[in-house]
């Protein structure tokens, strides 16, 4: 297996990728850059027609017959896309891809999943996602197709930074966030401390819709697909974190969850089967419709209304000892709101 | 740059429609031959075969109302069956009639008509009289809907455009366009509650507005309340007046009603300007000998409010909910915008003004607001915002709108109850995803029951429509778990996508919806409107 060494530097993706720029002495780039492709292919015929097609479009090829041999080949050598086939002797094609991405530099790597069997019509598109793959081909395929393939895949990964497409603080900024959409809090992806008050959230929130607002990238649309996909999901996540920091009891439950758990993301789902559980404290029924409505209003962040509800409630069954829980467990999340207030 | 053709912004209202354009920071709305800058929203198919648009079709809606189409809007989106169709068709002169899918359909003259396609109509006639005034192609457009619309009529109405052979860049909401075109260039940084009362919806939206940011707060609406029940209410008086004067009633007098309804408008809007109304409606029938039958009618602006008050004091339930779903009180807003032909009534403007405690900003005219705000967002979203860094052109670039979703989106349970996904006032793009799994042992497939609407009761929303997720592997109940992602995007268009976490199959459908055209009918609709 020949190998070279690098052509050019890593792209600086992130603290991992930074230093190793750092430790390595940048080549300046060539004239005409080359890229490298990692191949992984059980069957030899097809792992021949793969490597033969991808030259003509200025690849350097790494092939390899079985998942292990290539996963360590991906983590020693910086390839820029890798061509994956499901059934592998070793290490199956899906794993060796969902190790991959998840490897330090595996963020920036582009991957395709290709499978001879078409089972299923929708089955590649669902693999690219559960496996991190970014594209699916079923093979047989033409040249063609498979290098249309490879290019989409990349350009999925392409650093917006590298696609000149906009000022370059705000292509790190996407970059930055995107690589780490599922490892922040909503803190970190407002940028605003653990403490700041609903002002400053807000204020942090119109911040990021100026610069990341999809209708302020309406031109990208038609220009460049992927970045506008980029910011787009990068933006959709930057909504959820508003929507809940700025909503007070969500934003309760959501620390509790951050502190105890480390969940990043607010579970609107757990929270429905508990408000269901809460429902049920009440024993009439007269009773319970007054307690749904008090998490109603809970849920739009209204205590004031929440508390009124609650006492009804307890005016009704005045013996029911978890209502009178209810209404001191918002009595709390009340004085928290006054307090910040009152700061 | 290249220069592109401008954006043009279409309010298209329940009974009358506006369209206005942005040229060089300035805004232009259009006005039509005769210099009308409202156009009547109808569309009238004459005996000749041919078909005419707007205000023209003012005489034809009294001597033909039956193939003179109005407030087709009402329809748009709807299901046949629902209770919103069955009350307009009481209302409508023209024929409803059932299609494939309990999609309604409009019949005139034997041949029948999808709702995007009468409404395409009207759309065709803004875009015309935009390249009139422009005198070069316009085929980009911004389009405005009611907040309260759901997902269906969204992509309708969407469909409308594309029938008249726009690029639709966007749709927006009513009040938020008007907030648009109220803060535009105004630097204020206020708390506005919009008040839109339209000829047949009523909407209440909070917004805040900073300097580069209008964010919506909250908002609701009531989709069945508007001017129209003014017309309706005051015509039933008139046909009690005539037999209370003559002995005889006119139901089922087509004609005679219809000329009393437009009677009725006239009526009410002659008591916003003055204290009384006297008409004389000549020969509306005819008595057992053969005379004509005349209805001599009078009614002061007191009178008027008495019978109507009811009709504004409705609005005011859905003023409290928005209010309460923004936590504030009605004294937290710091101006009141009037939208909306209906808020014209002096009996609006002073019933509003009691209820936040302050008179409501007038000084944009409520007819054109709108479509105003609809062209200032389209210029936004053609503007280039990054490329091309402060070369210093254009100082009054239009502010980012931060939109939410009206409605809760959500999924039927077994139980038949109503599981929201995403809560209603969630500010757009959103996205969320939600684990399902089977309920029996080696089931292979999912169905999914997708809703929108607030009550907990799947069957009391409004259904967008279903998913089937096949091919799932036998197991036993509970192992199988489908991941369904849930997206509403910057229109406030509904995709969801549905994938089994084991095999990764998926199956991403853009929301058939239940109340769609299929395929091979939106075909048709684009070749008769070729």
């Amino acid at each position: 297996m020949e190998t070279r060494a690098p052509t050019r530097t890593q792209p600086a993706l992130g603290r991992l990728a930074l230093k190793r720029v750092v430790v390595a002495a940048p080549s300046p780039p060539p004239a005409v850059s080359v890229r490298r492709a990692l191949v992984v292919e059980g069957d030899r015929a097809v792992r021949d027609a793969i490597c033969a097609t991808l030259p003509r479009e200025r690849f350097e090829v790494h092939a390899f017959a079985d998942g292990d041999a290539a996963y360590e080949h991906g983590m020693l050598h910086g390839v820029d896309v890798a061509i994956i086939g499901k059934a592998l002797p070793g290490i199956p094609g899906t794993v060796l891809c969902a190790m991959l991405r998840k490897s330090k530099a595996g963020a920036a790597l582009s991957l395709v999943l290709t499978s001879p069997h078409y089972t299923h019509a929708g089955a590649g598109a669902g693999d690219c996602a559960a496996f991190g793959a970014d594209q699916f081909i079923a093979l047989p395929a033409t040249p063609d197709a498979l290098l249309e393939r490879v290019d989409f895949a990349l350009a999925q990964r392409e650093p917006l930074e590298r696609l000149k497409v906009l000022p370059s603080d705000l292509a790190r900024l996407v970059d930055a966030l995107f690589e780490r959409l599922d490892a922040s809090t909503y803190y970190q992806l407002l940028d605003v401390p653990f403490e700041a008050e609903r002002a400053a959230i807000q204020q942090a929130f119109h911040q990021r819709s100026l610069a990341l607002h999809p209708d302020r990238h309406a031109r990208l649309r038609a220009v460049a697909p992927h970045a506008f996909e980029k910011i787009n999901s990068v933006y959709k996540r930057i909504s959820e974190a508003y929507k809940v920091l700025s909503n007070v009891s969500q934003r309760h439950e959501y620390n509790l969850g951050l502190r105890r758990n480390g969940t990043l993301r607010y579970d609107t789902e757990a929270r429905r089967r508990r408000e269901e559980k809460n429902m049920e404290i009440a024993v009439t029924n007269e009773g319970r419709g007054r307690v749904l409505k008090a998490f109603e209003c809970r849920t739009y962040g209204d205590l004031d209304g929440a508390q009124q509800w609650l006492r009804q409630a307890l005016t009704l069954e005045p013996q029911n000892t978890r209502i009178a829980d209810q209404i001191d467990a918002i009595g709390k999340l009340l004085s928290i709101v006054q307090q910040a207030n009152a700061s | 740059m290249v220069e592109h053709d401008p954006v043009i912004g279409i309010d298209l209202g329940t009974t009358n429609s506006c369209v206005s354009v942005v040229l060089d920071g300035e805004v232009h709305v259009i006005p039509d031959e005769s210099g009308a800058r409202v156009q009547a929203s109808l569309v009238s198919f004459l005996s000749d075969g041919s078909v005419i648009v707007g205000n023209e079709c003012r005489h034809e809606q009294v001597v033909d109302p039956v193939n003179t189409i109005a407030s087709a809007k009402r329809l748009i989106g709807r299901s046949y069956v629902s209770k919103e169709v069955k009350a307009a068709l009481q209302a409508a002169p023209y024929k409803v009639v059932k299609g494939k899918g309990n999609v309604p359909l409009i019949e005139a003259r034997g041949h029948r008509y999808g709702l995007p396609e009468v409404s395409g109509m009207v759309l065709r006639r803004m875009k015309d009289l935009a390249e009139r005034y422009l005198g070069r192609p316009v085929t980009r457009a911004v389009i405005t809907v009611p907040a309260s619309f759901n997902d269906t009529q969204r992509q309708m109405t969407k469909l409308a455009g594309q029938l008249a052979g726009l690029d639709v860049l966007r749709i927006i909401n009513e009040p938020t366009a008007a907030a648009l075109a109220y803060g535009y260039g105004r630097g204020i940084k206020a708390r506005l509650a919009i008040y839109d009362f339209g000829g047949g919806t009523f909407d209440l939206t909070i917004l805040e507005l900073r300097d580069t940011v209008f964010e919506v707060v909250s908002t609701a609406g009531d989709t069945f309340l508007g001017g129209d029940d003014f017309d309706n209410r005051l015509m039933r008086y008139m046909l009690a007046a005539f037999k209370q004067q003559h002995g005889v009633g006119l139901e089922g007098e087509t004609l005679a009603v219809n000329r009393l309804k437009h009677v009725a408008e006239k009526v009410k809007c002659e008591l916003s300007t003055k204290e009384r109304a006297i008409v004389n409606v000549t020969e509306l029938a005819l008595d057992a000998n053969g005379a004509p039958l005349d209805l001599r009618f009078h009614l002061d602006r007191a009178g008027f409010n008495e019978r109507c008050q009811d009709l504004v004091q409705r609005t005011f339930l859905v003023c409290d909910e928005a209010l309460r779903i923004a936590g504030l009180k009605a004294s937290d807003v710091h101006g009141v915008v009037l939208v909306g032909g209906t808020t014209r009534m002096p009996l609006v403007r002073e019933m509003v003004a009691g209820y936040f405690g302050r008179a409501p900003l007038v000084d944009l005219n409520p007819d054109e607001v709108v479509s105003i705000g609809a062209a200032l967002q389209g210029a936004s979203l053609d503007s280039d915002h990054f490329s091309a860094p402060t070369s210093g052109a254009a100082p009054h670039r239009a502010p980012l709108l931060l939109d939410v979703t009206p409605m809760a989106l959500g999924v039927q349970t077994v139980s038949g109850y109503y599981d929201v996904v995403i809560e209603r006032n969630a500010s757009i793009p959103c996205e969320h995803t939600r684990t399902f799994t089977t309920s029996m042992d080696d089931q292979t497939s999912v169905r999914l029951q997708i809703f929108q609407g607030d009550s907990r009761i799947a069957a009391e929303n409004i259904k967008l429509g279903e998913i089937e997720l096949y091919g799932l592997p036998p197991a036993p109940r509970g192992q199988v778990e489908i991941q369904v992602t849930f997206e509403i995007d910057t229109d406030g268009i509904v995709v969801v996508t549905a994938r089994d976490r084991a095999t990764g199959i998926e199956q991403a459908t853009r929301i058939e919806v239940s109340a769609g055209y299929a395929p091979d009918e939106v075909a048709q609709m684009f070749e008769r409107g070729a």
